[in-house]
């Protein structure tokens, strides 16, 4: 466990608006109350301001998140492209459905840049039903491909429900033959919106046996990180000092999005002078009277303060609260549309992006030959023996899709279906992507991968503590 | 067609990647299954 907060923050999470184009039924943030409410956000003056001071005090790591942050598209990329270059590692949470090719070619330029995209399941049925807006899977799933088509650093991120748990590995299966580098499977948590629901819950044992069942039948390429237990990481915040900090929408700062206590405005205070009452405050008796009462009834939801769905308590302010925070449980919420499967088949989409994305091969000596061709990478000396239709594949993928490679073993194996042909080429370029010896076409010169996507706000670097059953 | 007028069909294998050396370990002769004849 930290004992103690460093003298300066490690990294910052930017919650650069309260709004969203989703209706979310889980949202953690509450964004479709605050959409409905017209809640305002910082403006765009403040946010870089703000994003100067963090780069004063040396952060190394940055979230931009909303609401939806590409709702402010240019003030987002604009940050996020802000602090690239000065070297912190950045990651962009969205739903995706604003990400067009143009906004992925700005994105494309952002070095080290990891983007996070919300897809739940495998159909618009299961994925638009727990966002309540039709047509949001099939934007999240365009989004993956345009980030995939330029080699952008990327997640998929699953709020699993016990709607989505059955069609889990289906959505693992159909996510890793998109080309989906990693993804990172959580439960419900019990904050924000979420906690006017019932019923979320999803044993873990299940959860973690069917992305078990997936790596045994598809291997490890796909990294798989299952979230399990934020929320009940809570009653151990209060002894776990705090490296990061959350800027929410009106500048409230925050340890963290599990906590609903503020230590002052980022704008009126100061994120420095925020950063120290955190240092000197993050052990306040409250905080522990709070934490205490989770783990006393195991319920976030019943707690006092629930963090996103109650207003913050500021632990600077010495003002009397009167009864405290308002907890936001009969606002007015939008409505949402009912969702459908609609004309889209889902893994047949899923199949002809992949099949369309093109790769180019990087520049490397071939030799041998027969049942050992050695391909040597010119940039690192790296060497893979490939046989004879992995050869084939990569000759083939040189500014060309896996349909040309496809179209040319065809050639050469007419007695072959075209549906092994093709899974057997999709399958060889995301391993020879892998291995760095092609890259998407669509990726600037000198491209490199993404080695590890981390996002400061989230308890996973605590060891050995887990959520109850 | 071959010139003994049989087909010249070639057999089908799946794809096949493996590692054969790293960047600070020529391994493909560490390994004993270079392709090259070492020279003396």
């Amino acid at each position: 466990m930290r004992e103690h907060a460093p003298s300066r923050p490690v990294g910052a999470k930017l919650e650069l608006l309260y709004a969203c184009n989703l209706r979310c039924t889980f949202c953690y943030t509450d964004s479709p109350r605050h959409t409905v409410a017209g809640t305002a956000s910082l403006a765009d003056g403040d946010w870089r301001r703000l994003t100067e001071e963090l780069l004063e005090l040396d952060i190394v790591e940055a979230v931009v998140t909303g609401g939806e942050p590409l709702m402010r598209a240019d003030l987002a990329l604009e940050l996020v492209q802000r602090l690239a270059e000065e070297g912190v590692g950045v990651t962009l949470n969205t739903n995706g459905w604003f990400l067009d090719d143009e906004i992925a070619d700005r994105l494309a330029e952002v070095p080290g840049l990891s983007v996070h995209v919300s897809i739940d399941g495998p159909s618009p049925r299961v994925h638009d039903a727990g966002r309540g807006v039709p047509g949001s899977w099939h934007r999240a799933v365009l989004a993956v491909d345009r980030l995939l088509q330029r080699g952008i650093g990327h997640q998929v991120v699953s709020v699993v429900t016990p709607e989505v748990l059955p069609l889990l590995e289906q959505h693992l299966a159909l996510m890793s033959r998109l080309g989906v580098d990693s993804m990172r499977i959580t439960p419900v948590a019990e904050i924000g919106a979420a906690a006017r629901l019932r019923g979320q819950h999803v044993p873990r044992k299940k959860l973690l046996d069917a992305i078990e069942r997936h790596r045994r039948s598809h291997g490890e390429r796909m990294r798989i990180s299952a979230q399990y237990g934020n929320v009940g990481l809570v009653p151990v915040r209060d002894r776990v000092a705090p490296a990061a900090l959350l800027i929410r929408p009106n500048g409230s700062v925050l340890t963290d999005s599990q906590q609903p206590f503020s230590y002052g405005n980022a704008v009126s205070d100061g994120v420095a002078e925020c950063w120290e009452r955190i240092r000197r405050g993050w052990r306040d008796p409250r905080i522990s009277e709070w934490a205490g009462s989770i783990q006393r009834s195991g319920k976030v939801r019943d707690a006092a303060v629930v963090p996103y769905l109650s207003d913050e308590l500021d632990l600077s302010s010495t003002e009397d609260g009167g009864d405290g925070p308002v907890k936001h449980l009969d606002d007015p919420l939008p409505r949402r549309a009912e969702a459908k499967d609609g004309p889209v088949d889902p893994p047949e989409l899923i199949r002809s992006l992949a099949l369309a994305r093109a790769y180019r091969r990087e520049p490397a000596r071939i030799g041998g030959g027969e049942r050992s061709t050695y391909v040597r990478r010119l940039s690192d000396g790296r060497i893979v023996r490939v046989n004879q239709t992995a050869l084939e594949i990569l000759e083939a993928l040189d500014d060309a899709s896996c349909a040309d490679a496809v179209e040319r073993l065809a050639e050469r194996y007419p007695g072959v279906s075209r549906e092994r042909l093709a899974d057997d080429a999709l399958d060889t370029a995301a391993r020879l992507l892998d291995r760095g010896f092609v890259r998407p076409a669509g990726a600037p010169e000198g491209h490199r991968r993404l080695a590890v996507a981390t996002t400061p706000d989230l308890p996973d670097a605590i060891p050995g503590v887990d959520s109850a059953e | 067609m071959s010139a003994d007028g049989s087909t010249d069909e070639v057999a089908y294998e799946a794809p096949e990647i493996e590692e054969a050396g790293g960047e600070d370990a020529p391994a493909v002769t560490a390994a004993g299954d270079s392709p090259y004849q070492e020279v003396p």
